[in-house]
């Protein structure tokens, strides 16, 4: 994977503390954007790299919980650092359960400020690197022929070729065929790699998921 | 010859003596005829009249009543114009209600009548009737007479109306075009019809005043809210419902009337038969004052101030009760919303300046961070100091104001001069120690010294001691009302309040009642003021008790420590 350089979202309607805070981040080389309310970031062009969000709760027109949910719903899954002024435990609940990474309250440490910071941009470098991982395997998907898009899962269940001949009513050397062109549009070394392929592509929230047989 | 001449004579004698008779008889013939005619006139306007009056007394409206009265007594007195005033005392001045015949000109030079000069502002001031025969040769119509001319009136005669107590309403007109004075008749019976438009009027007024205040007081009673205001039958079923009922028992009213009341008293109350022992009393005393749990509909219970009222009516028989429950939940909430609204206040205020505390430390860290690096970024650095220093600045700022707001809030216990406070309460008696014909006496000690205490709480107790005692005195007769008032040092330094009444005073074995919450007296109870009042002076560190006034009445005596 490239390496990108994280960037990380400042959001809090006090200017000073977020050139303070953007000064801070600095401090461990890393990028810093800051936003006066929820409405500016979230019309502002987010850089296609790592990062977190830092985020106060209480904004100006959207609480920053509000902002988590717009965010999950628009599928932007950059992990959030909540900080306010108030510490107020049912809030800080909701949001934690909500998959914030942390839960912060002013004047904070700046060493849990920064190791938040760092938990957040792994965290969503991993995520990133998922996400990559399976689009790739979708177009790999996407590649198959629809013959070869219903051999996959059956070579992937365990079937035996001559089943799957039968079971598709045809002979057993087209399915050799079928089965050695998914392995190799697929790019899987073996057949356990192609079972977690089709695990992972399983388990996608996106439609292109290979249809269950009746064999599983 | 003689003959004849002497029989001529005595033939021209009989013939002027026939003439004459015939002339009486045809005189008389025409006085009865015309004493028929003035007969069947009254008759008529007579019948008018009580048609008028019959026709009247479904009409909701005034107007069609001036018009009527107006027109019939145009009729009657054969005018060519006439008007009708009411007296308005707003303006202080006669207007014209309803006219006839009159063109806009003179309805506006004559529409708000303050001059006295016209018929109708003579006839108001000496509230008396005032004819004008002739315009031209009044020399008071002067000013006038141009105005008349072009309505085109010479004569007018203006008769005030008055309602049944003998007050002035108004002012019946009407105007001749020729010199001319109605006859006594014409008068008399205007005098009818003034009268009876007098008394439509006054009745109209006070049939209109009573459904005002019969509109505004039902408004009243379903708008208030937080008390539940509603009628009991003599055995204690529900006969009528509030709005502030609903809210505070939760009952909507076809789901509670006719049940009773005993549904509200939870059951340790029920069994203790608390419902029908506070109806006995009421009934007894004639008002029933309580506090204790009730329940609402929904099982809920809440604490309560009932006070039940017994309902008489004019022989003195008993129809029902009037029970008033108010919720002190809310009186409770309230306190307890002041209190949320202090840790909302405090959390505000700690948020204010965590804001640049947070700033201040942040980039404080920052700057250590930066300067522990390698080749630290020395602008960078500078920068943030300089951000610290205005965070410190916002800061600073925060608590002065925060300060300033402190300074605006009532401190609970103030140096108060009591003798002030004293005056301040008895400055707003004056008309109701007036309206009920007592004298004050006040003996207030000049040289006091001031006491620490709430102001509007101390002066609660004053308001309280007074108006008890001149409830105490509203029904002597026959001797002198005093209320005396009295302010001293006494042997210990504490400030010493007295407030005596002269009214016929309390048993010696009642008087440490009156202090309970619930001790009621025939006279219509005390109320919650007195055992409200002792606590208030206890919270001050004092006392308040009562003993039997000197010759009758009783005083009440209170302490404050002196600063």
């Amino acid at each position: 994977m490239k390496e990108e350089h994280p960037v990380i979202f400042v959001v809090d309607d006090d200017a000073a503390l977020c050139a303070a805070l953007k000064r801070l981040i600095g401090t461990v080389g890393l990028d810093a954007q800051t936003f006066s309310s929820a409405r500016e970031f979230l019309g502002a062009k987010l850089p296609d790299a790592p990062g977190c969000i830092v985020l106060d709760v209480r904004l100006p027109d959207l609480s920053g919980l509000d902002l988590q949910q717009r965010l999950v719903q628009a599928d932007i899954n950059l992990p959030i650092i909540f900080i306010t002024g108030h510490a107020d435990i049912p809030m800080s609940v909701r949001a934690m359960k909500a998959g914030a990474v942390e839960f912060l309250t002013k004047p904070f440490n700046d060493q849990d400020l920064l190791d938040a910071i760092q938990r957040g941009v792994e965290q969503h470098r991993n995520a990133r690197q998922r996400y990559a991982e399976l689009a790739e395997l979708k177009r790999r998907y996407e590649s198959l022929t629809p013959r070869e898009q219903e051999v996959f899962p059956m070579v992937a269940g365990g079937l035996l070729n001559k089943q799957i001949a039968t079971d598709l009513g045809t002979s057993e050397k087209t399915v050799k065929i079928h089965r050695s062109n998914v392995m190799r549009k697929m790019d899987a070394g073996s057949l356990a790699q192609l079972v977690l392929m089709a695990e992972k592509l399983r388990s996608s929230p996106e439609k292109t998921q290979p249809p269950r047989t009746k064999v599983q | 010859m003689q003959v004849s001449q002497e029989r001529t004579v005595e033939l021209t004698r009989i013939n002027d003596e026939l003439k004459r008779e015939i002339a009486q008889r045809e005189t008389a013939e025409r006085e009865a005829l015309a004493l028929k005619n003035e007969l069947a006139a009254d008759l008529k306007a007579m019948c008018r009249l009580h048609e008028l009056s019959t026709r009247l007394l479904v009409t909701t409206e005034l107007q069609p009543l001036f018009e009527e009265i107006l027109a019939a007594t145009i009729e009657l007195q054969n005018a060519d114009f006439g008007n009708i005033q009411l007296y308005d005392p707003q303006e202080q001045a006669l207007q014209i209600v309803a006219q006839r015949g009159f063109h806009q000109d003179f309805l506006d030079y004559f529409s708000c009548v303050e001059d006295t000069r016209a018929a109708c502002g003579r006839a108001w001031q000496c509230r008396e009737r005032v004819i004008i025969e002739d315009i031209e040769v009044d020399p008071d119509f002067l000013p006038h007479r141009k105005i008349a001319a072009s309505a085109g009136f010479r004569a007018v005669q203006s008769t005030p109306l008055f309602n049944p107590k003998g007050e002035p309403l108004g002012m019946i007109s009407t105007h001749f075009r020729q010199p001319h004075r109605p006859s006594s008749r014409e008068l008399r019976l205007t005098d009818l019809y003034a009268r009876k438009a007098g008394e439509m009027i006054a009745n109209k007024r006070s049939e209109e005043a009573l459904r005002r205040s019969e509109e505004r007081f039902r408004l009243l009673v379903e708008r208030m809210e937080d008390y539940a205001i509603f009628a009991l039958d003599v055995d204690g079923s529900i006969s009528s419902w509030n709005a502030g009922a609903e809210r505070v028992e939760g009952y909507r009213s076809e789901e509670i009337l006719g049940r009773h009341f005993s549904v509200f008293y939870p059951a340790e109350s029920k069994e203790l038969a608390k419902p029908e022992t506070a109806l006995r009393l009421a009934a007894a005393q004639g008002r029933f004052e309580d506090e204790g749990w009730r329940i609402r509909r929904n099982g809920s219970r809440f604490w309560a101030h009932t006070v039940l009222t017994a309902l008489r009516d004019e022989q003195g028989k008993l129809t029902g009760f009037a029970k008033i429950t108010h919720d002190l939940t809310q009186r409770k909430r309230a306190q307890d919303a002041k209190l949320t609204t202090m840790g909302e206040m405090t959390a505000s205020i700690a948020h204010e300046i965590n804001q640049p505390l947070g700033t201040i430390i942040t980039n404080a860290n920052a700057c250590q961070r930066m300067l522990a690096g390698k080749s630290p970024n020395l602008n960078e650095v500078r920068l943030a100091l300089s951000d610290i220093a205005d965070a410190g600045t916002r800061a600073g700022e925060v608590i002065s104001r925060i300060r300033a707001l402190l300074k605006k809030q009532p401190f609970e216990k103030a140096r108060i001069d009591i003798n002030g406070l004293i005056q301040e309460v008895l400055r707003l008696m004056p008309r109701e120690l007036e309206k009920h014909g007592i004298s004050l006496e006040t003996e207030l000690d000049s040289g006091l010294p001031p006491v620490l205490g709430d102001r509007i709480q101390l002066q609660q107790v004053m308001l309280n001691l007074i108006t008890n005692a001149i409830e105490a005195m509203a029904s002597v007769t026959g001797y002198p009302k005093v209320l005396h008032v009295r302010s001293k040092l006494d042997s210990s330094g504490s400030v010493l309040i007295f407030v005596q009444d002269s009214g016929p005073g309390l048993d010696t074995d009642k008087i440490q009642h009156i202090f309970e919450s619930f001790f009621t007296t025939k006279r219509g109870g005390m109320g919650m003021g007195l055992p409200i009042s002792r606590s208030i002076v206890e919270a001050h560190g004092g006392r308040l008790w009562a003993d039997p006034g000197g010759d009758r009445g009783t005083v009440f005596q209170f302490t404050l420590a002196a600063v």
